[in-house]
């Protein structure tokens, strides 16, 4: 885990807001801007700035059964 | 930004500000374990241990094509695109202790390596054991598994991270050679630095 990312946990769990329980981060990814996806077993990919959550993702149907976010990654759509 | 979950499927979102909107949603045949975009096109590496291709990923109707039925013997838990003007490589790892770098143009193995350069072992665990990192189907043990690989094309350097929580750095030389057809396959496995 990245140390921003590491940050934001720990602060999450003092907090008790932005994580749920016991998340654990599957796979990170960086936007160019220094932004931060972490995709989280708990189906929610957090888009984070610094150590903040801005917004939740929610990958899978809550109703459906508890998915992993296994792979997360940034690209920049190519005009041509 | 592109993920992939447990349900089977890999959606793409457009990220503006701190909006994140889903586009599209694409079925695999297996979990993704591993995505990137080369030039347009979404590939992803599945825990079954293939590599899916998707042209117009954007599209309802993109295409999906099996580039590689089989990652060796595991699952491509790493897979990166190699940021070069113009490149068309991408590399992969897997928990069968390989790396590869694959040419999307020739469609050919250009570059390969080990994951772990010591001898590999088998999977032989004692009762009660730390078993390694995250679970695994692979027949090597986890200082023998790749979890997740980076390339900085700056330094044409790729780091490989391992089931044990170590990470391998290696150089990579004469990769615009092996792209041109020139050349042996590359040797991925000059080792740098382990952290």
């Amino acid at each position: 885990m990245n140390p921003t990312l590491f940050k934001a946990s720990k602060a999450a769990v003092a907090t008790g807001k932005s994580f749920s329980k016991n998340v654990i981060f599957c796979a990170i990814a960086f936007t160019a801007n220094g932004s931060t996806f972490a995709g989280a077993n708990d189906g929610v990919v957090y888009f984070m700035q610094g150590t903040a959550v801005k917004t939740k993702v929610q990958f899978a149907d809550k109703s459906t059964k508890k998915c992993f976010i296994s792979a997360v990654n940034t690209f920049v759509e190519s005009d041509t | 930004m592109v993920a992939g979950g447990s349900n089977k499927q890999i959606k793409v979102f457009q990220v503006s500000g701190s909006t994140v909107t889903p586009l599209i949603s694409h079925d695999v045949a297996g979990s993704p374990v591993s995505v990137d975009v080369l030039n347009g096109q979404l590939l992803a590496g599945l825990k079954n241990g293939s590599i899916v291709e998707m042209k117009d990923c954007m599209q309802q109707t993109a295409t999906k094509e099996n580039l590689i039925e089989c990652h060796w013997d595991g699952e491509t838990w790493g897979l990166t695109v190699v940021e070069e003007d113009g490149s068309n490589m991408f590399l992969t790892a897997g928990d069968d202790n390989r790396l590869f770098l694959f040419d999307m143009i020739s469609r050919k193995v250009i570059g390969r390596g080990l994951v772990n350069l010591q001898p590999p072992k088998k999977k032989v665990y004692k009762k009660g054991a730390w078993k390694g990192g995250a679970s695994s189907l692979g027949k090597f043990d986890f200082k023998w598994q790749s979890r997740a690989l980076a390339y900085n094309h700056h330094l044409n350097h790729v780091a490989i991270a391992r089931n044990d929580g170590s990470v391998s750095i290696r150089e990579v030389e004469g990769i615009e050679q092996a792209q041109e057809g020139r050349g042996d396959v590359l040797d991925l496995n000059k080792e740098f630095r382990v952290l």
